[in-house]
């Protein structure tokens, strides 16, 4: 007789043999197809999504919330800025659902073990652009952690048998055995002996591979760098769902331009990604015209000034940071310099001090060649103005570049208003890239912010505060008569940090380029930032050490250094124990 | 009472329309009608309001009607304009319907911008001809006059006015012709009831 229960019965054999068989933690915890391992495994239950403050999570942000809507996966959008924050936000929302997105943030720590260890049930899909990803995210037992992630050749995660291995049993707890009536074998040995030796050589094998273990994980964890920006992977999440449409791949460009100016990517890469993103705007858009009312992306050279569409030319140049400081326009000679150069290229001043949209057409379109030429690039050592980027235009409104809308966005996170927290800024941002309704009051923040940089550049040089101490060169902020209130977290730090020291450098001794920089900004009454910087960052991207030794450093300050966020680089020092701190560097730089 | 304009466009939303769904389904039982199974890549028919609902989410693609194409509204705009009387419209909802292609997804209509004008000018067109003649209509005082071809928003559109104006000189002409007979000097009894009216 042929009965269900023994064919359910014998699937289930099947699959319980099945399973024994494949050891649990050699499946990587990466996400091979975005539609089965991540879309589907949401669909049907509450997302919490909790992100980091910076330009690329409101970009991320963005993309997937316009496809989550679409597929009907309820969310709840929450940002943080630290890890205390992380621990605090989780604590509150965890009850309302067992799928987590993590964009942005923790990636680097062990995300189970700072939240407490959760249920089985509780899945964590992490996306991250800071590496080097944490290996316990990397390679866990209990399959919660879930990467999004596309490793490059460059990470170098040591293999699962370097770092876990089970520890050999203890030779001593065999001492108590006796050896009386144990044969002798051929070696002259007893079996007992036989037994210890072997344990012995086991011991002293172990010993080995935790000394190599302690420095493969040493070596992997010293570099502090980013990789690709998040919103690209969100902007193939929605390409997997065939979702995609121009408005997720100009967010996605807008967090590329982001990454490429704070220098978290070097050029190359830069490229590598928007001839990427290139091909997703030539697959979108049509063979044949786009009607008027659709966006249109071109992927054309721009200059790299700042704001130059919403400003005026000459206001844009004197407040680009990379014009400022090679041409030094902060003395009288580099001013006359960039004069002397406008009326190389043929550029009337009166016309050049106008708003942009004032300015005569047939300047307006000689400008990007005019930037390029040969004059600029020798004479004045400008070869980077020209660069690759994205301009938008949509209905009959004037056109506008990824690079204002990136700064426009980084202002409207950073904005100093008292009277809105740090989330309230955050959706404020996401809603400010909406294309079709762009506002200008992201413009004319982002100028303000420009324009508190150039002023904290030039009282550098004037007052000459960098100083010399040891291997390094550092450089302390006052706040006495200007504020920069828009540089307090790391999202926004890097454009300050960067420009000093390239205008730094330029005012300074040629010695300097080889120098790591520490930039010490006065965050409030209590605090102050410490920004590692490392040496050539305003060039190229590069990795950075100083996460490492700011970890170090915080081991022995204790409560005096708070490291809470999720970009190493840069910590909170308590005001009184500046000198401690400054000591403490030396002595871990020897 | 009559439609309104918006009524009309909820009624252009029950046209049928071609769409390419991106996704997989199977049919779908509403009380207005059945949805049948959708399956990525293969056309399928579906009423306007609900294609352009899956459009909005990304979820379609519009396979534009034969007739909004730049080609055959060149032909239907030289037709219309050579024509004096009003010609025979591709759909009773032509305006409405394009109006809500556009927009949702003007990039799914090959040479868009052609198209949106084309129509227009076969609005504009027919608008003027009507124009021309309710003139007549009125300069006449005809009592009554046949029209065909004419879509229901064309006459949405000239209805309020034309019922009112007609009803003013209604009046007008009421007031004229108590006038004449008073002033004829009949005053029997059956009259004077009668312009009392």
């Amino acid at each position: 007789m042929f009965d269900v229960r023994d064919m359910v019965y014998g699937q289930w054999l099947l699959e319980e043999q099945g399973r024994s068989s494949v050891p649990p933690t050699s499946t990587k915890m990466l996400v091979e197809h975005y539609r089965r391992d991540f879309i589907e495994r949401i669909v049907g239950h509450r997302l919490i999504i909790i992100t980091n403050q910076d330009v690329d999570a409101v970009c991320t942000v963005k993309i997937l919330t316009t496809l989550f809507k679409t597929e009907g996966i309820q969310y709840i959008l929450l940002s943080c800025s630290g890890l205390t924050e992380l621990k605090a936000k989780y604590d509150e929302y965890n009850s309302q659902s067992d799928r987590c997105l993590l964009i942005n943030c923790g990636g680097t720590i062990d995300v189970l073990d700072l939240l407490g260890n959760p249920p089985r049930e509780k899945l964590f899909f992490i996306l991250d652009y800071h590496r080097p990803l944490n290996i316990l995210n990397y390679y866990n037992t209990t399959g919660q952690v879930v990467i999004i992630s596309v490793l490059e050749s460059e990470e170098n995660i040591p293999e699962f048998d370097e770092i876990f291995r089970e520890e050999p049993p203890d030779s001593s707890e065999e001492e108590d055995d006796h050896d009386d009536d144990e044969a002798l074998d051929a070696n002259g040995m007893n079996e007992r002996q036989r037994r210890k030796t072997e344990r012995r050589a086991q011991r002293q094998l172990y010993t080995t591979w935790v000394k190599k273990r302690e420095h493969l994980l040493f070596t992997y964890r010293e570099h502090f760098y980013y990789s690709r920006p998040s919103a690209l992977y969100g902007l193939e999440i929605v390409w997997g769902m065939s979702r995609d449409d121009m408005e997720s791949v100009w967010s996605a460009i807008v967090s590329l331009t982001d990454s490429l100016v704070l220098g978290r990517l070097p050029r190359p890469k830069y490229c590598e990604y928007a001839s990427t993103v290139n091909d997703h705007i030539l697959r979108i858009s049509n063979a044949n015209q786009l009607p008027r009312d659709c966006l249109k992306i071109r992927f054309e050279r721009d200059l790299f000034l700042f704001l130059y569409r919403h400003w005026s030319v000459y206001d844009s140049l004197k407040t680009t940071p990379y014009v400022v400081s090679t041409l030094k326009t902060w003395s009288q000679d580099g001013h006359r310099k960039l004069k002397q150069m406008l009326a190389h290229l043929g550029l009337p001043l009166s016309e050049v001090k106008q708003k942009y949209a004032n300015m005569s057409l047939d300047l307006r379109r000689q400008l990007v060649e005019m930037f390029s030429s040969q004059v600029v690039v020798e004479n004045y050592k400008l070869p980077d103005l020209v660069f690759g980027s994205f301009v938008a235009e949509i209905g009959f409104r004037p056109k506008f570049n990824a690079l204002d809308v990136q700064l426009a966005t980084l202002a409207l996170l950073e904005e100093p208003d008292p009277n809105k927290t740090e989330e309230e800024r955050f959706l404020l941002a996401v809603l400010g890239l909406d294309v079709r309704n762009f506002e200008k009051g992201g413009i004319e923040k982002a100028k303000g912010m420009m324009k508190q940089v150039n002023n904290q550049v030039q009282m550098m040089v004037e007052m000459k505060l960098v100083q010399e101490v040891g291997p390094f060169l550092f450089v302390q902020l006052t706040d006495s008569m200007i504020d920069f209130n828009y540089f307090k977290r790391p999202a926004g730090i890097p454009l300050l940090a960067n420009f000093l020291q390239h205008a730094g450098i330029r005012a300074g001794k040629k010695g300097w380029r080889q120098s790591p920089w520490l930039i010490m900004i006065p965050y409030d009454q209590e605090y102050f930032v410490a920004v590692g910087v490392q040496p050539g960052a305003f060039e190229q991207a590069d990795k950075n050490i100083f996460p490492e030794v700011f970890r170090c450093i915080k081991g022995k300050m204790g409560e005096d250094v708070v490291g809470d966020w999720f970009d190493g680089w840069a910590i909170l020092v308590k005001n009184q124990k500046r000198q401690v701190f400054a000591d403490l560097l030396l002595a871990l730089s020897e | 009472m009559s439609p309104t304009p918006e009524e009309l466009e909820f009624f252009a939303g029950q046209e049928e329309l071609e769409i390419m769904p991106r996704f997989d389904c199977p049919t779908m039982w509403l009380i207005s009608g059945d949805l049948g199974p959708f399956k990525a890549g293969i056309p399928n028919k579906v009423p306007l309001w609900i294609a352009l609902h899956l459009r909005a989410q990304n979820k379609c693609k519009i396979i534009p009607p034969p007739w909004l194409s730049k080609a055959y509204l060149e032909q239907l705009k030289e037709l219309e304009i050579k024509s004096p009387l009003f010609t025979k419209m591709p759909s009773e909802h032509y305006m409405a319907m394009a109006k809500m292609i556009f927009e949702v997804c003007p990039q799914d209509i090959p040479d868009a911008d052609c198209v949106k004008l084309l129509i227009k000018d076969i609005w504009d067109s027919r608008m003027s001809k009507l124009r021309t003649a309710v003139l007549t209509f009125i300069d006449k005082g005809a009592s009554w006059a046949k029209v065909d071809n004419l879509t229901q928003l064309e006459m949405c559109s000239i209805r309020p006015f034309f019922t009112h104006s007609l009803e003013q000189l209604h009046r007008f002409r009421k007031t004229i012709q108590v006038a004449r007979l008073y002033s004829a000097g009949n005053s029997s009894e059956e009259v004077r009831r009668r312009l009392r009216m």
